[in-house]
């Protein structure tokens, strides 16, 4: 069974930009008051593509992943969602049917259980057919013994899986997962590594955030560190593996000043 | 002995040290907030103490046919047997909702510092005074003490009886909720029920054997009346005797409450048994029902929410009922403690944290399509029509139970509806622009820190719950000018609703509310 719909381009009115597949950011800064979260980010992930997202702790990433999740407004600059201007309120409600969202904090009704859940979201989004599909998640997530538990009962490994799990299950362009591999076991992190390859595969644009920068890079096709809200560095994954990738990313993380990536 | 008074100064300075902590940590805005509310609370306590001139004056201007008469120096005006009967059946039932042993921090943030363990004590009176709790009965007692002595004589007296009779009343509740800590720990958490519903049966069977029917609230009152008196007419030693006797019973309770709070405390928190396996309740397909469905659901789910109001909704008021009835109290006094307690109570329970409740919850409904503009309206919804249906409820019960005749229910229901609708906007208002991060644990924690609680009770009844009532009592005697009150009301709902959906309608905004109430 296909865990997710081939993607294509909606037709909404919504839509600004010709039909643009994946994830443009263009010079796009989030100020929470007088902090600038990110600054100035420029970032293409094109359909069919798995980008990393690497940095250290208050670098920007969860900012970033929460505007593209359609959560967060960005302060200036222009986002795009599968070609869905991001800073329209149509254009942000237009983006939201396409995107799955798992934040690295919450996401989930503490009193409501994985069935409830799935068929929340299912209700929102107008995908009630998919039952079955998710019925074969839940199975893969190893959470088909807690199908009847409330999920502020679970460990926070299990809320994970269920995080990333709705975000899987609600993806239809774009899938946004930010540290989807905190607190969760070695079978916990195969599941989320394919479901992520399903998704590329299946031509959405995947985003990925951890600290783990070994399995990111094995996940992905391309990583791009954050410091202090600026790109420091992008490129394939390749680059950021093994111990010569990891003392470039030491070196990056260290660094005060950052040179913007072109 | 010696290891004892160790104990109590090492918790005082510990909870003195907490309260300044607490203060430093709050932002300027909060600070002034809190000053503000405080200065509110000692206007409110000089208007109570000066409540006896007040009617002195009105009455002396009011004819004995005049509809307010009653209010004033008649059967309906406030007495001390009523007060001290609403604020004991307070003292005895807060515990049973979880209030009065609060701490002002959660035991696991401090861990790290270990506060001397007497310092949950100390915590507990001290939220409890700075909540509704602690300030409504002192109002009340206050204002009864002032009403007592309306000539002006023997005014200082009474009050100082009235504080000391407060001051007991805390210690009351302190000792009763620690004793309900105590067998929760040592024995099963389900005892306090079984106790609480003995006592229940023991006061009742009291009040139905009583002569006066519990008019006097078991001779206590008497007491109470008989002190003030004996001050008014100038009987010092009497005086002094009988407040000497109040602050030896308060001594011994704080002492027994002292007791009992580390006997609790000695002993291990007990596993909670938190009921894990639930069945799924059935999402409707239709979005707005699903997301209806939910919040209903989350509701239902949440002890801390659903608690109060039951207690609130389902124990007090129909004890309060039960009380007036067998008291031969005026029975529109249901009505009208319908009208100011059933919008109240959800509004405190729900409404006015929502967001808090919700918690991460709200991330997870940001990122789905149109569920931002359906969370806001259905919020509103519930709060309204289960402020409207549970107190049309109530109303029914009072009148079917009591010598009131129907005719009085649409004056009351006009009342309840506008109340309602006040209290919803206030606190949906309360629950976009002031969003508190609250860790639920099920046991009772607040949905909002006590001295912001206060906060919202004053605003909420000086608004909600007056209007409620002028436009009930207003209903009943002109309802040209009930129809021009309502009409107001409805243009201040419709008002006060563009404002909060156009504050809820920023992006950014929502997203700020979300980050703050997801972070746990």
């Amino acid at each position: 069974m296909r865990v997710f719909p081939v993607s294509r381009p909606l037709r909404s009115p919504a839509r600004t930009v010709r039909p643009v597949t994946g994830v443009d950011l263009e010079e796009v800064s989030i100020r929470y008051g007088d902090v600038v979260a990110v600054d100035r980010l420029t970032l293409h992930v094109p359909a069919g593509r798995v980008l990393g997202m690497l940095g250290g702790n208050g670098a920007g990433k969860s900012s970033t992943l929460r505007a593209i999740g359609c959560v967060n407004a960005h302060s200036s600059g222009r986002l795009t969602v599968e070609g869905f201007d991001l800073a329209t309120p149509d254009g942000a409600d237009a983006a939201r049917a396409t995107v799955g969202y798992c934040p690295d904090i919450g996401g989930l009704i503490a009193q409501a259980t994985p069935d409830e859940h799935i068929d929340l979201l299912a209700s929102l989004r107008g995908t009630r057919s998919r039952r079955a599909v998710a019925d074969e998640l839940v199975e893969r997530f190893g959470l088909s013994g807690v199908r009847d538990r409330r999920a502020g009962t679970f460990s926070h490994g299990m809320q994970r899986r269920l995080s990333v799990l709705l975000a899987v299950l609600a993806a239809r362009g774009v899938l946004v997962l930010d540290e989807p591999f905190d607190g969760v076991d070695p079978s916990g992190v195969e599941v989320t590594v394919s479901a992520i390859r399903e998704a590329a595969e299946a031509g959405m644009a995947v985003i990925v955030s951890t600290h783990l920068q070994q399995l990111l890079t094995s996940a992905c096709d391309e990583v791009a560190v954050l410091v202090k809200g600026r790109l420091a560095a992008q490129g394939p994954s390749q680059e950021f593996g093994g111990p010569e990738g990891e003392r470039r990313y030491a070196a990056l993380l260290r660094s005060d000043v950052v040179e913007a990536v072109a | 002995m010696t290891g004892l008074s160790r104990e109590v100064t090492q918790g005082l300075a510990a909870t003195v040290r907490l309260s300044r902590l607490r203060a430093q940590v709050r932002t300027a805005q909060a600070r002034l907030r809190a000053r503000v509310a405080a200065a509110l609370a000692v206007c409110l306590l000089v208007l109570a103490a000066v409540a006896g001139d007040l009617v002195s004056w009105a009455a002396r201007h009011a004819t004995a046919g005049s509809p307010v008469y009653p209010y004033l120096v008649g059967d309906r005006a406030i007495s001390v047997p009523a007060a001290l009967g609403a604020v004991l059946a307070g003292t005895l039932f807060a515990p049973i909702t979880g209030a009065a042993a609060q701490a002002q921090f959660p035991d696991v943030d401090l861990a790290g510092i270990r506060p001397s363990r007497l310092y949950r004590y100390f915590d507990g009176i001290w939220n409890s005074v700075l909540s509704p709790v602690g300030l409504s009965p002192l109002l009340l007692l206050v204002a009864a003490a002032s009403l007592a002595t309306s000539d002006g004589r023997g005014r200082a007296p009474a009050v100082i009886v009235a504080l000391t009779t407060w001051l007991c009343a805390m210690l009351v509740m302190a000792l009763f909720a620690w004793t309900i800590e105590l067998t929760r720990r040592r024995w099963a958490a389900r005892l306090r029920w079984y106790l609480a519903g003995v006592a229940g049966l023991v006061v009742a069977l009291a009040v139905l054997l009583d002569p006066a029917h519990g008019r006097t609230v078991l001779g206590l009152a008497e007491i109470l009346q008989h002190l003030i008196r004996g001050g008014a007419a100038g009987s010092v030693a009497g005086l002094v005797g009988g407040l000497a006797a109040l602050v030896v019973v308060t001594a011994a309770v704080f002492v027994a409450g002292l007791l009992v709070c580390r006997r609790a405390l000695v002993l291990p928190v007990p596993v909670e048994r938190v009921r894990q396996r639930t069945g799924s309740v059935s999402v409707p397909v239709s979005p707005s029902w699903a997301l209806l469905t939910m919040l209903v659901t989350t509701l239902a789910r949440t002890r801390e929410v659903r608690r109060p109001i039951i207690m609130m909704i389902g124990v007090a008021m129909p004890m309060l009922f039960a009380w007036i009835h067998y008291s031969r109290g005026d029975p529109t006094s249901m009505l009208a403690s319908v009208t100011m307690v059933v919008p109240l109570a959800m509004a405190l329970g729900w409404g006015v944290n929502v967001f808090g409740v919700l918690g991460g919850a709200v991330t997870l409904l940001l990122a789905q399509p149109r569920a931002w503009k359906l969370l806001i309206r259905h919020v509103a919804l519930i709060q309204l029509a289960a402020s409207v249906v549970l107190g049309l409820v109530l109303m029914v019960v009072a009148v079917a139970t009591s010598t009131m005749a129907w005719s009085v229910l649409p004056a009351y229901t006009a009342g309840l509806l506008a109340s309602s609708v006040i209290a919803t906007g206030l606190s949906l208002r309360y629950a976009v622009e002031k969003p508190h991060r609250t860790r639920l644990t099920g046991r009772g924690d607040p949905l909002v820190p006590p001295i912001v609680g206060m906060g919202y009770v004053i605003r909420i009844m000086l608004t909600a719950a007056t209007t409620g009532l002028a436009v009930a009592v207003v209903a009943g005697l002109l309802p040209w000018l009930a129809a021009v009150l309502c009409a107001v009301v409805a243009l201040t709902a419709i008002r006060s609703w563009r404002r909060i959906s156009s504050r809820w309608a920023d992006p950014t905004y929502r997203s700020g509310v979300a980050a703050l109430v997801g972070a746990v």
